[in-house]
């Protein structure tokens, strides 16, 4: 059986071509409210305890809920932390438009500016990345302007890794401790 | 100076193995730091987010992703920017589940075109597929600015060492004189190195370069318009 | 349309190779990105660092010696003062440009920990360390010469009557000391596995000095290499041993983008000629150097010059503070360009006059 490695192509032919009005979220929805009704028993097994900061939450939910509904037009993203301040709460940042590598800035930000900062706190440190979204986003017809940072869950070293690339590293080690053996540099 | 504008780009991963779909509820990713705490709570709080966790299909989306794993297929989507984090989330996923079998994969990169007029639009169109062989069948559905017949869709296939590039184009109702591209690079795994591991390799290798040559075909193929 | 890097390395002026006899110290600067050239006689050149051409992707210092039609074979010692990411760039592409050059780098190779360090210090996305490490693995499958540098290793030699000026060449590096190596090693971490891929280190420590000594002309090569309190590290080292030479810089690379944490007065004194000529590189990142540094150098130096100066207006900056400001937010941004800067210098040996010359966005202080 050939089984497609492209995007799902239900959806994706729902979206391009039964399209007649702007609501993303109506097409798709269509699609899963079916899958959801055959699913409701097993589903509810799954449901958490409410969460206790039940305002933060209500509005946080409405938040994500509304962002999935817009399309953005991106001006620029991107990069990595390389100092941050906890008691000010703020980071800084080179930062790079990924429409053009040589529109570069130096940026600071406050952890407000972080979409989702109560789960992303601890991603802020040095070294960690993040992608800065600034232009507009189409929901329902209008065009709203936003700025807002996510930071990227990127793969953390597994021990397997680790003593992979400390075998790589063991042998480099050696071959320059005997290089250097071999051709003593003299003063 | 290009006389279209790109839309809606988008990325998605493709999987084709062996999956539990079960498994892969949004806490799951929460807990495995595959997606934020708030975006799991989101979903799974909300009795409107259309998740779907069952041992047959998982599906669920977050503020910019949507999952959909099936028994045989694991696909994460990234619909709008930041479109890494469908790289990220599939490669955090499989971090720590390297021997999951794996037979394909295919990065998918996807765009909106939006062209400035009926006129520019067919003529597209008349370039990908010229309507000379299709007059007899089609007589003048096909010819003038408001035709009513004429290409759907095409698919271009290119061969490579690994698998293929297919390149797609069809028309969208998304945005007034849309086009809508998608390339997918597909990658056949070989049954001797079918694991996760070697998939997540060929994901970080590729994935920049899938979205570089798409968007190269792209400003070729509507550079003269 | 040219480029701007492209009329630079086009300028009739420019194009003109250096005399056999001839010293020549040309450093480049783009706001982020530091390398320098320096020709010893007889077409050979030394580079120090390495930074790419925005415009062809590819070493600075290669497209100008293509520019001034000079082989790379000609270059004799590659010299990779530290391996922050505004100093690497490119430096593998050097060495497999120029097989035959040697190629200097830390004394710490042969440690364990140092080259775990660089294994796990990958990003997900282009890194510095996967520069280095590209370079040491091209060392290993090529035979590269390794040189180590080590306070007052001598590096590259020259003997009288060897090259067509018949004047004696001396290439030595004044820094890192035993105690910095050592400390850095001590000091560096390696991640858990839970922590992300990229680290940063602090390795202007083991920043590397180059003493360049051609007949009795000196040029004192900065690098990055900062002050400390403690007498056994930093410049005060350097100056408390050093011991190679009587003669004294008469060009200066001001270090650390001369911030004042590169300045050492004790430099200035024994190290360096009274009045020298002074040049270095903006850093834009951090705005060095400041207008105090630029008037502190100055008032220690004959002459001094800056390359990578940004002086053009930005648009695409203004649009982007505009959004910024509609959206309420106290999100703060600075530019930072990356204009190329070139500043050469030539003088024939045993003369006492510098030729000075600028191109691009470089500019006498």
């Amino acid at each position: 059986m050939n089984i497609s490695t492209k995007s799902d192509s239900r959806i994706s032919n729902e979206i391009s071509t039964n399209c007649q009005n702007d609501e993303k979220q109506n097409e798709t929805s269509k699609y899963l409210n079916i899958a959801t009704n055959m699913n409701e028993e097993k589903n509810s097994s799954y449901l958490n305890n409410e969460s206790n900061d039940s305002e933060a939450f209500q509005y946080n939910k409405k938040l994500v809920m509304d962002s999935i509904k817009g399309m953005n037009s991106i001006d620029r993203t991107i990069d990595r932390i390389d100092s941050y301040y906890l008691d000010f709460k703020q980071f800084s940042a080179d930062v790079v438009n990924s429409k053009d590598e040589y529109d570069k800035y130096r940026a600071s930000f406050d952890f407000e500016d972080v979409d989702g900062i109560r789960s992303d706190l601890k991603l802020i440190r040095s070294g960690s990345l993040f992608v800065w979204i600034i232009g507009k986003e189409s929901r329902d017809r209008t065009q709203k302007r936003i700025s807002y940072i996510k930071f990227r869950r990127t793969p953390s070293w597994t021990k397997e890794k680790i003593d992979e690339e400390y075998k790589n590293a063991i042998n480099r080690a050696e071959y320059f401790r005997k290089l250097t053996a071999e051709n003593p540099s003299k003063e | 100076m290009s006389n279209f504008k790109e839309q809606h780009k988008g990325v998605s991963i493709v999987l084709v193995g062996n999956f539990s779909p079960l498994m892969f509820h949004p806490t799951w990713f929460s807990k495995n730091e595959v997606i934020s705490e708030d975006d799991a709570d989101a979903v799974v709080k909300n009795t409107n987010s259309n998740m779907v966790v069952s041992p047959g299909l998982t599906i669920f989306q977050t503020s910019n992703l949507e999952f959909s794993i099936t028994p045989d297929r694991f696909m994460i989507l990234a619909k709008k920017d930041p479109v890494i984090f469908a790289k990220d989330s599939i490669l955090k996923t499989f971090e720590r589940m390297s021997s999951v079998s794996i037979k394909a994969l295919g990065i998918n990169n996807f765009t909106i075109i939006e062209l400035e007029n009926a006129s520019q639009f067919q003529d597209f169109a008349d370039r990908l597929a010229p309507k000379d062989l299709w007059t007899n069948l089609l007589e003048d559905e096909v010819t003038g600015d408001d035709r009513k017949s004429g290409l759907i869709k095409m698919t271009m296939m290119k061969k490579t060492e690994f698998g293929a590039i297919n390149f797609t184009i069809e028309s969208t109702n998304k945005v007034k004189y849309g086009i809508h591209v998608s390339c997918n690079h597909h990658f056949d795994l070989a049954p001797d190195n079918g694991f996760a591991d070697e998939a997540m390799a060929i994901i970080e290798k590729n994935f920049v370069n899938s979205s570089e040559k798409t968007q190269a075909v792209i400003d070729e193929i509507f550079k003269d318009l | 349309m040219q480029s701007i890097e492209q009329s630079i390395l086009e300028n009739s002026q420019l194009k003109i190779p250096p005399k056999n006899d001839e010293i020549e110290v040309t450093l480049f600067g783009k706001g982020f990105g530091e390398s320098c050239l320096v020709h010893i006689g007889d077409k050979k050149y030394i580079l120090i660092d390495s930074f790419l051409n925005n415009d062809t992707k590819r070493p600075i210092a290669l497209d100008y010696l293509d520019a001034i039609n000079i082989n790379y074979d000609n270059i004799v010692l590659v010299i990779c003062t530290h391996w922050h990411t505004d100093h690497i760039n490119g430096i593998s592409k050097i060495i497999s440009s120029a097989p035959k050059a040697h190629f200097v780098t830390y004394d710490i190779l042969g440690n364990d920990k140092f080259q775990k360090f660089l294994s796990l210090g990958k990003s997900v996305e282009n890194s510095s360390t996967d520069e280095f490490v590209s370079t040491l693995e091209l060392i290993r499958k090529n035979n590269i010469r390794l040189v180590t540098a080590k306070h007052n290793q001598l590096l590259y030699k020259v003997h009288e009557n060897i090259l067509t000026h018949k004047k004696k060449v001396e290439i030595t590096a004044l820094s890192p000391q035993h105690i910095e190596t050592l400390e850095y090693i001590i000091h560096l971490n390696l991640p858990e596995p839970k922590d992300f891929k990229y680290v940063y280190p602090h390795d202007n420590d083991i920043s590397i000095v180059t003493w360049i000594e051609i007949n009795n002309d000196v040029i004192l090569l900065g690098g990055d290499l900062e002050n400390k309190s403690d007498s056994r590290k930093g410049w005060k080292a350097v100056v408390l041993n050093h011991s190679i030479s009587n003669n004294k810089a008469s060009i200066f690379k001001i270090p650390h983008h001369g911030s004042l944490n590169g300045h050492n007065q004790d430099v200035w004194k024994d190290l360096v000629a009274t009045n020298p000529i002074s040049i270095l590189t903006v850093f834009n990142k951090c705005d060095l150097p400041t207008l105090l540094d630029r008037q502190r150098i100055k008032g220690l130096s004959s002459d001094v010059y800056v390359s990578g100066s940004a002086k053009t207006k930005d648009f695409s900056s203004k649009t982007l503070s505009d959004q910024i400001k509609k959206l309420g937010t106290k999100i703060s941004i600075k530019k930072t360009t990356q204009n190329l800067g070139i500043i050469r210098l030539r003088k024939i040996i045993g003369t006492t006059s510098w030729k000075e010359e600028l191109y691009g966005e470089s500019e006498a202080v």
